[in-house]
Parts: C-alpha cells; sequence; structure tokens
C-alpha cells in the first residue's frame, strides 16, 4: 500500500497526464458497451435502458435459427477472407518496391497517387466502380470492346461481386497500409544492407534476405490485427454495390443489422446480431494471435 | 459498429436527458414552466397590441368552420417541434397565428437530416414539445397507450373541423388511423396532393420528329420503343433509375399496385393478396423481360443512379422513363440551352388496367400529434383552427392584401416576392414561415403549389378527365403483434421478390418452371401468412362500425 501510495506521489505528473485518456474511454469506448444489455432485453425507446424488460437469448435465438443466418455467415465469412488474403501482399510488395526505387521524385509521385484514393470517401469509390463497370459506357468495357471481347454487366453477375469487392479494396487502400511498412523499413539498419553488399548479394538477395526479415514482425502484427477485423465487412460499400441480382452473395451480418436495427427499429435484433459478429472477431483475433504466437514465438500480447 | 452507433445513441439520449432535465425550467419558462414570468411576458406583448387586438378580435378571417377566434382567454405559448431550415419564429406566420388565435408559438425547427435524431432524443428525455410529428403510427399509438400523446377524437367537441373532415364526412379515418379501442392520436392532413405526381414521361419532340403517335395501350408503348430502336439503334429507349422500384411502379397498370406492395388490395375479389406471386405479376415480368430481350429497356435499370439516369434522359441516349411530373421542367431546364426543342412530357399508363397510381385525400403518415399536458386543449383547438379553410388559407396562401392579392386570373402575387424568379412553396416559407413541413394541415389549393405549368396541367387533364386512377386501397389498422410479423415476413419477402423479378426479367433461363419455383418458394418465406394478416384486419375494419 505505502509503494504503491509513493509510485504514485512520484508519478504524479505523468498520472495527471494520462487522467483525459482514462475519461475518454470510459466515457466514449466504454461507458456506451453498457447498452450492448438491449441484446438481452426487448429494448424500447420510452422505457428506456433499464426498465426494457429482460428477455434472456429471444433475440439470439431467433437469429440463429432464422433463414439468413447460414447465407449472412458464409457471405460476411468469404467476403472477409478474400479481402484479407487477397489484399494483405500487395502493400507489403509495394513498400518493398517503393524502397528499391532510387529516383526520388518518380518514389513521391507513386506515394501520393497510390495513397489518394483512401481519402476519398466510400460513396465516391462505389459511383466510381459503378461507372467503370457501366456496360454501355463504362471504361472496362470499352477496353473489352477493344480487345474484341463482348460488353460484360458486371455488377449483377453474383460471381463478379467478391472480385470487384477486393479489388476494389485492394485499389482503394493500398497506398495507405502501404506507409507502416514503409517506416518499418526505414527502422532496418543501414549496416544490413552494407554488410550484405560486401558479401556480394544482388538487390534481389538483399530484399529477400534483409529486408523482408526486418518487415516480419511488422507484418505478424498487421496481419493480427486484420485478422480480427476480417469479420467485420463494412456495411457501406456493401450497401452501395449490392443489388437484387447480387443479394445473394453480398448480404452480410452490417448489412443485415442496418437493415433490422436501424430501418426497421428493431435496436435489440440488431444488437444481438452485432454483439454475435463482435464475439466471432475477437475469437478470431485471440485465435489469430495464439497462432502466431506458437509459430514465431511473437502475438501481439 | 453499428451496434456502437446504436449504443452510442442511447448514451447520448441519455446524456441529453440529464441536461435537459437540469435546463428545463430555464427553457421552459416562456410556456408552462413558471406563471409568473409568461404572465409578465404576456402583459408586456398586450401593452403594444391591446390597440389592435380589439379591433382584430371582430375582423373576419374567413371561414373558421365555427371556431371562435381567438382561441385562447389568456396568452399561451405553444411549443412546435417540426422539420424547417431555419426558425420562423420572427416571421409573418406566427405574428399572424398569435394575432388571430392569442396564442403564440414557438416553432423549434430541426433539419430533415437530423429531425429524426433530435425527436427520438426528445420522446426518449419524456419532455414532449406541445405539437410534433415525425414518429411511425406504431410507435405513435404505443406513445398514447401510454398516456404521453392526447386522444384527438376524445376531444371533437371542441374540434368542429376535425369532426366534420374527419369524424362525419369520412368516418374510416379513425378506423384506419386510431388504435384497437378507436383513440387517435395523429392529426391527418386534409387534400394535400395534387392529383397527379407520378408517370410515364416520353420525349414529344423526338416522338414527333420520327412519326411516332404517342402510346395508349401497353401494346402502342411496345410498337413506340421498337420504333424508336430502329431509328437510334445505339439507344436504350426506356431507361429507369428507380432500381427495384420498377417493379412497384409498373405495378398499378397491371392491377396489382398499392401503397403496401408486394401486399396490395384486389378489389373485384375483396382479398388482400401477395402481388408477386399472381398470374398479373407474371405478366407484368414477361413484358419487362420482352422490352430487356429487345434492347428496348436499358440494361443497367437495375443500377441506374440518379446522375446516370439524368445524363441517359437528357442526352438523347433515352426516350422513355417514370418519375415524378416535376421532372418534366427540370431536364428542361438542365437542357435548353444546348436543345431548345427538348419536350419531356407526360404519357398515358401502360398496362392492361391503363391506371396509374392515385394518392390519397387524407394523409395521416405525418403522425401530427399533440402533447398530454396542461397546453394541450389550446394546442388541439390550434391544429382545428388550421384544419379550417381561414386556417388554410393562411398557412399555404398568406394574408390578402397584406401578404398577396390575386390577380385577374386569380392567381396569387406576393408583392414582397416581385424579384424572385419563381415564387414556390420553399420561397414562400423562407420569407413567411408558410408552408412549414408538418404545420400546413390543409393545403389551399389557390396557393402556387397549384400552380401548374402547362405541361403539368396536360398531364393532370390526361389523367383526371380519363379518371385513370388505380382505387386506393384501403387502410388497415394492426394489431402491435400484427405490425411485428409484417415487418418480418414483409421484409424477406420483398427482398427475396425483388430478387426473383430482377432475375425473371434479365436472365434468359428463367421461364415458366423457375416461375411455379418461385411461388412455391414465396409461400414458404410466408406469403400466405402475410396476405392473411391484412384479410384478418380487413375483416376487423369491414364489421367496425
Amino acid at each position: 500500500m505505502r509503494t504503491l501510495l509513493r509510485k504514485i506521489a512520484r508519478d504524479r505528473q505523468l498520472l495527471i497526464l494520462f487522467i483525459p485518456c482514462i475519461v475518454f474511454y470510459a466515457l466514449f469506448r466504454y461507458g456506451p458497451l453498457y447498452g450492448l444489455i438491449i441484446a438481452f432485453k426487448d429494448y424500447s425507446v420510452y422505457t428506456g435502458i433499464l426498465d426494457s424488460p429482460w428477455v434472456g437469448f429471444k433475440h439470439f435465438e431467433r437469429f440463429f435459427s432464422g433463414p439468413d443466418f447460414f447465407l449472412l455467415l458464409r457471405n460476411t465469412f468469404l467476403l472477409g477472407f478474400f479481402a484479407l488474403i487477397c489484399s494483405f501482399p500487395f502493400p507489403i510488395l509495394l513498400a518493398i518496391l517503393l524502397n528499391e526505387v532510387r529516383v526520388r521524385w518518380f518514389k513521391k509521385f507513386v506515394q501520393t497517387a497510390s495513397y489518394l484514393p483512401t481519402f476519398l470517401s466510400v460513396v465516391i469509390i462505389s459511383s466510381m466502380i459503378i461507372d467503370f463497370l457501366s456496360p454501355n459506357n463504362g471504361i472496362v468495357n470499352k477496353l473489352l470492346n477493344l480487345m474484341g471481347f463482348e460488353s460484360k454487366y458486371f455488377l449483377i453477375d453474383p460471381a463478379w461481386f467478391r472480385p470487384i469487392y477486393v479489388l476494389s479494396d485492394i485499389w482503394a487502400n493500398t497506398g495507405y497500409e502501404a506507409i507502416i511498412f514503409l517506416a518499418a523499413i526505414a527502422g532496418i539498419n543501414p549496416t544490413l544492407y552494407e554488410a550484405a553488399r560486401v558479401d556480394g548479394a544482388s538487390r534481389l538477395r538483399m530484399m529477400w534476405h534483409v529486408t523482408l526479415p526486418g518487415l516480419l514482425p511488422t507484418i505478424l502484427v498487421v496481419f493480427i490485427l486484420k485478422t480480427g477485423s476480417m469479420f467485420r465487412v463494412g456495411y457501406e460499400k456493401v450497401l452501395l454495390l449490392y443489388n437484387s441480382m447480387t443479394y445473394d452473395v453480398a448480404d452480410v451480418f452490417s448489412t443485415f443489422v442496418y437493415r433490422k436495427g436501424l430501418l426497421e427499429s428493431n435496436y435489440s435484433y440488431g444488437a444481438a446480431v452485432g454483439l454475435f459478429e463482435a464475439l466471432v472477431a475477437m475469437v478470431m483475433l485471440l485465435g489469430a494471435n495464439l497462432i502466431s504466437k506458437r509459430l514465431g514465438g511473437k502475438g501481439l500480447w | 459498429m453499428v451496434i456502437k452507433r446504436i449504443s452510442g445513441g442511447v448514451v447520448l439520449a441519455l446524456t441529453v436527458t440529464a441536461l435537459a432535465a437540469c435546463g428545463g425550467n430555464n427553457g421552459n419558462n416562456g410556456a408552462t414552466g413558471s406563471p409568473t414570468a409568461s404572465a409578465q411576458a404576456a402583459s408586456s406583448q398586450a401593452a403594444g397590441a391591446s390597440a389592435s387586438s380589439a379591433a382584430s378580435a371582430s375582423a373576419d378571417y374567413g371561414d373558421t368552420g365555427g371556431l371562435k377566434l381567438p382561441l385562447v382567454d389568456k396568452p399561451t405559448t405553444i411549443n412546435w417541434m417540426l422539420v424547417g431550415d431555419s426558425p420562423p419564429n420572427d416571421k409573418m406566420i406566427v405574428k399572424e397565428i398569435e394575432k388571430r388565435t392569442g396564442i403564440t408559438v414557438n416553432f423549434q425547427t430541426y433539419a430533415s437530416s437530423t429531425y429524426q435524431d433530435k425527436l427520438k432524443v426528445t420522446v426518449a428525455s419524456g419532455k414532449l414539445p406541445d405539437i410534433f410529428h415525425g414518429l411511425t403510427a406504431a410507435e405513435l399509438k404505443k406513445l398514447g397507450k401510454q398516456g404521453a400523446v392526447v386522444p384527438i377524437n376524445d376531444y371533437a367537441d371542441m374540434l368542429p373541423n376535425f369532426k366534420k373532415l374527419y369524424m362525419e364526412e369520412n368516418d374510416w379515418v379513425v378506423k384506419s388511423y386510431g388504435d384497437e379501442s378507436g383513440k387517435m392520436y395523429t392529426w391527418p392532413i386534409y387534400d394535400m396532393n395534387r392529383a397527379v405526381n407520378h408517370g410515364f414521361l416520353y420525349r414529344k419532340d423526338i416522338f414527333e420528329k420520327n412519326g411516332i403517335p404517342e402510346w395508349t395501350d401497353t401494346e402502342g408503348f411496345y410498337q413506340a420503343l421498337k420504333k424508336l430502336k430502329q431509328i437510334y439503334p445505339d439507344s436504350y429507349p426506356y431507361a429507369s433509375k428507380s432500381t427495384v422500384n420498377i417493379f412497384k411502379d409498373f405495378a398499378y397498370g397491371w392491377g396489382i399496385g398499392g401503397a403496401n406492395y408486394p401486399v396490395y388490395y384486389d378489389e373485384a375479389a375483396k382479398t388482400w393478396k401477395f402481388a408477386s406471386t399472381q398470374p398479373e405479376s407474371k405478366a407484368m415480368l414477361d413484358f419487362m423481360k420482352k422490352l430487356y430481350n429487345e434492347k428496348l429497356l436499358d440494361p443497367e435499370f437495375i443500377t441506374d443512379t440518379q446522375d446516370s439516369w439524368t445524363s441517359k434522359m437528357t442526352s438523347g441516349k433515352s426516350f422513355v422513363t417514370f418519375d415524378w411530373i416535376g421532372r418534366l421542367d427540370l431536364f428542361y431546364n438542365q437542357v435548353k440551352d444546348a436543345n431548345p426543342g427538348y419536350d419531356l412530357r407526360y404519357g398515358n399508363p401502360v398496362g392492361p388496367t391503363g391506371h396509374v397510381r392515385s394518392l390519397p385525400k387524407i394523409e395521416a403518415g405525418w403522425s401530427i400529434t399533440v402533447a398530454n399536458n396542461a397546453n394541450k386543449e389550446a394546442s388541439l383547438k390550434l391544429l382545428d383552427y388550421l384544419t379550417s379553410p381561414s386556417g388554410a388559407a393562411l398557412m399555404t396562401l398568406g394574408v390578402e392584401g397584406e401578404t398577396f392579392n390575386f390577380d385577374a386570373n386569380g392567381k396569387p402575387v406576393y408583392p414582397e416576392l416581385a424579384n424572385e424568379p419563381a415564387v414556390d412553396i420553399k420561397v414562400l416559407e423562407n420569407k413567411y414561415g408558410m408552408w412549414l413541413e408538418g404545420a400546413y394541415l390543409r393545403p389551399d389549393h389557390r396557393s402556387v403549389y397549384f400552380n401548374y405549368t402547362e405541361k403539368e396541367q396536360e398531364a393532370q387533364d390526361k389523367i383526371t378527365n380519363g379518371n385513370k386512377f388505380e382505387p386506393l386501397d384501403p387502410v388497415l389498422n394492426f394489431t402491435d403483434d400484427e405490425t411485428a410479423t409484417i415487418a418480418e415476413l414483409q421484409t424477406s419477402l420483398q427482398k427475396a421478390a425483388e430478387e426473383f423479378n430482377t432475375r425473371y426479367v434479365l436472365d434468359k433461363k428463367y421461364g415458366d418452371a423457375e416461375w411455379e419455383a418461385w411461388k412455391t418458394n414465396a409461400d414458404k418465406l410466408g406469403a400466405a401468412k402475410l396476405a392473411k394478416i391484412f384479410n384478418d384486419a380487413q375483416q376487423r375494419f369491414d364489421s367496425a362500425k
């Protein structure tokens, strides 16, 4: 007890500096969590969160036994999985390649151009996609026509929904996500490169034996974090890109929560589905962390 | 993420409630909080106004429907929450209402984008404004049962206009919009709509240039599109921006449309049916499929946005569409510099019935309601006054001789707005506070809103003269359980129907076998159950007196 007090006294300035942070998290991150109990209640805005009657797992049961459950589970998983696996290597590749570019202005140009799409809103990106893929005058179909192919109406073909989603993800995020890897590369000790060069390593060799191992911890951390969010497919882009022809492959948990919870004011039901989604995401995160620790001895914790 | 938003919103609501509780006294002083304060305010107002109010009390304000002005014997302030861009409290409307009724209205306006949030927070706080709108019918009934809002028809004796319009002349209103015990918490809007608002639009200039007559039936419509395709092979004659709603828009012409689509009332059979499995629906889809296969229907009809559709309709890529009639002039104004001959006109309905959607004369969907508090009688009387012809003129036309004069044609002219390029209801709202969304209860049909342009007039005449209106479906009253079941079934059925309809039109392989499979699937999803709920409610409706 005494040592604790002494420690507090010693670090008082640091602790005071820390207070706003605690307050922020308590108010805006942990405080709202209590609203989650509406997933176990029949919430009505008039009676309030606390006074609404408890209903146990009613909303969960309804969701799990509903006709949409397996469809949603499959779609969410596949969309998240493809987005993760396919888009993950690109920022790393871009960072390594950018690192090798010696012409400064070109490097700057590529970097800027590649992360510009990140600053566009999802709405703009989606309408650009719709425009590009238009069968009448979209640029993609114009190119296909030039090469002698027939126009294809990509957006109404269920088989194309996932590729479009993933490719546009890559296009929009690669540049921005490369920044963290570029920073990690900058942190690699230059003497390692010099030593490799003295030993006669080619640039390709140096990439393989110096840059990549230097990046590995960062890659692992980013990968684990992304696994955690894999199940959390954002609803905006799906909502903007799906249509009645692609409901089958495009409807995911978050669009379902949006429709049920917000559009139909079934707050409790929406909260239950959202809570389930969050729990799955947490299990995935913990699992990825565990696997990573087993394999390489490194994890987030 | 969504969960975070919901719970975040709830916490926000609670915080705001707490704040509102603290600050409540200040906010309410003018109203009911402190009698002395409001009395003081009133006496200072009365000092200034006493001379004129004595004179105006006897002035003739037109037909009040039997209501005596002023409405209150002591100064009263009413808080009225509604959608609006700027608070109108210093504008003509507030002063005029005060002069005529003795009631000072404190309008609390919120932009339509934030209104629902504010409303939910306010309702959750329990501190209701005296008058407000915007809840769903089910929410409002729930609130009414808790005693938070006033059962309006209980007060009918002091509300001559309400009684006349909604209990005597249209005795179905309370049956349709009231709750199970016959109490009605919503104040409807009377005769708000133009007769014709949506329909098929076509490029008259192009039709005339190529000697194509306007269609008068479905076959003529098809032939016209076909001829257009021959003359302009690169075009898709029919374009649509309504994505899956195209089925809903077309449905009226095949006799299966209605406000509850895909559930509709079959007038001949006197039964509610699930529209998307009826033979009429198949006929409609077959027709659309034919248009699609012959490249008469824009293949992007399911993904077109307002922008891409606009560019097609204004650049000669498409010539026929379905939309709101305001588009006739909107499009013309957009392209008249480059193409002065551009002439979009309202066309005849398409489909075997030859009908378009008709709009209800009485709309209760706004859920305008009165809080159950000390001001309720004043609030109710105020709403009743605004429902009288005199109040109607005030809220949507202005004060004759002061804000406007009638010209030789009987059209209102606003001297103070002479410099405006066009006087529409938005201009009147900004200048005078008229046409406030949720505050006009009976639009005066002499108002500028009913000044049809030549093209709009043509549309009105075309449909009204031929009486090409699909009959309105009855408005039914559902129990809470039924509402919940409908919400559940209708969403998944509607989604499945949209998906099937789209596939049926777009996929060459889809045919009779798929149609049969869809009917089975729809039944599995509860189509019959959904129709039964409507039919049960209809039976209750019919047996109620």
